[in-house]
């Protein structure tokens, strides 16, 4: 019998990577959603008996998601594909009543195991368990940023977490190509900030070059000092605060990156941007660059406390031929 | 183990001449904190030999170091296997090596940016962390400055 199988993720990337490793021979009728309200849509339909379903989307969340199907009680087994890979996000979805948890990117071996596992397939059944299922997804140049954004803050995320043993809030990038000189516009995550804080450390790897930038809103300061049990309240544990945090998320961020897009990034010393100015004043330096940059924001958020902060990922426009160039294959290679 | 063959041997002596003139500090401590590793540019700032300090706590050679603090950051290196960087603004140094230039320097001491460096063994694990010592005296003392003219003349406005 031909079994429903619905994949739901808010990124085409996403939703083409996963469709295509399926096993091919596997005896399945393939649905899409791009978020959760979709997906229980399409779950009432009869259209996933199976779903993957990813966490971090708009409208509604993987966690929402769940909720609803366990209070519906809808039919169907889900395996989450997530990006955000803190061991307390497994822990949440499995109690929500997922089967299982799939660190993204995930590949052919993985998802094979898992689908063996739970009795869904079995490779012995068939001659060709290879994958490649053709799939028509278009592939936006944002969708892939985003989700490469998305797999490497995830990684970022779970290092802080191990490090500082708190929950964080995972959100959806955003991916903007704007000038240099209008860079505060896209800090909308720091919107309400009176004033900001903030690092920014250069990178670069087989000719690409960017910046990574931490900037804390600098109410965030009171709750840091709560969460590394610091006793230091001074302005000098403010930066050795700033600095710890860009230190995980930065390295964490980049070797996300990295492996995604097979570059091993140099890093140079984070530097000082700012300290207790507003947004705009802090991005002053770049006031007077005309040239496209690429930026990626995430905003973190830490649960239970009262601490923001925005890791801004910055790609000038020379670098994004190279860039795109190494996309493309991770897209192919999928 | 296979036997070095003399080219091999050749690029070994090359890369550690190199290693030695490179005007950059290289320590390697281990879990304990114990040096093995200490390169020309540490010795000649500190006046201690690597036979000196070899096999040595870095908190009994560099009494300076703050051991607390710098334990909890070495300690987060090699937990999570994660490159950390320090700067001269967060503390001047790491190390408290007179300044490079003793006659023209303007500051007593060399300001420093510190990378820390989880190495990996051929099994890949973290056993050893690397401490690379940037001396950044010309740039902290042009920002000092910089920031001391700006102050005077926020001073001086009407």
């Amino acid at each position: 019998m031909t079994l429903p199988v619905l994949i739901c993720d808010d990124s085409s990337l996403a939703r083409k990577q996963l469709a295509r490793i399926l096993p091919k021979d596997w005896d399945i009728e393939l649905h899409f959603a791009e978020n959760g309200q979709e997906a229980l849509e399409r779950i009432r339909e009869g259209k996933g008996a199976l779903m993957f379903l990813d966490l971090n989307m708009p409208v509604m969340d993987g966690y929402e998601t769940l909720e609803e199907i366990r209070k519906n009680d809808l039919n169907t087994l889900v395996l989450v594909v997530s990006g955000d890979v803190q061991p307390e996000a497994k822990a949440r979805v499995l109690k929500l009543g997922a089967l299982d948890f799939i660190r993204k990117p995930t590949d052919v071996d993985t998802v094979t195991l898992i689908l063996s596992q739970y009795g869904f397939f079995s490779p012995e059944d068939f001659a060709d368990s290879s994958s490649g299922r053709d799939v028509e997804i278009e592939v936006n140049q944002r969708d892939m940023y985003q989700e490469v954004a998305n797999v490497a803050m995830g990684r970022a995320g779970e290092l802080l977490a191990k490090a500082i043993d708190v929950f964080v809030e995972l959100p959806i990038p955003t991916v903007n190509q704007i000038a240099a000189s209008e860079l505060h516009m896209v800090l909308s995550a720091l919107d309400s900030a009176d004033s900001v804080s903030a690092v920014t450390q250069g990178f670069t790897g087989d000719g690409i070059h960017g910046e990574a930038m931490v900037i804390f809103n600098d109410a965030s300061f009171k709750d840091m000092g709560r969460l590394l049990e610091s006793d230091l309240k001074d302005q000098k544990y403010e930066l050795e605060a700033l600095l710890d945090v860009s230190n995980l998320l930065n390295g964490a961020c980049l070797q996300g990156l990295g492996e995604q897009l097979h570059v091993r990034f140099n890093q140079a010393h984070p530097v000082v941007l700012g300290r207790q100015v507003s947004v705009k004043e802090l991005l002053e330096a770049a006031h007077n660059q005309w040239e496209q940059v690429l930026a990626i924001e995430i905003g973190y958020r830490l649960e239970g406390f009262n601490i923001e902060f925005d890791l801004l990922l910055l790609f000038p426009g020379s670098s994004l031929p190279l860039l795109e160039q190494k996309l493309q294959h991770l897209l192919e290679a999928s | 183990m296979s036997e070095i063959s003399a080219e091999e041997l050749q690029e070994l002596h090359i890369k550690l001449g190199i290693l030695g003139a490179i005007d950059v500090g290289i320590v390697v401590i281990d879990r304990n904190f114990e040096i093995s590793m200490w390169n020309d540019f540490m010795s000649n700032h500190s006046g201690l030999r690597p036979s000196q300090v070899h096999g040595r706590s870095l908190f009994s050679v560099a009494t300076e170091i703050d051991e607390k603090w710098f334990r909890k950051k070495a300690e987060r290196s090699f937990e999570l296997n994660s490159r950390s960087f320090i700067i001269w603004e967060q503390r001047p140094f790491l190390f408290r090596f007179p300044q490079y230039r003793p006659v023209t320097g303007t500051s007593p001491y060399m300001f420093q940016n510190v990378t820390l460096l989880p190495l990996q063994n051929t099994r890949g694990e973290v056993e050893q962390l690397c401490i690379i010592v940037y001396d950044v005296t010309d740039r902290a003392e042009s920002e000092r400055s910089m920031a001391q003219l700006k102050a005077v003349e926020q001073a001086h406005r009407p």
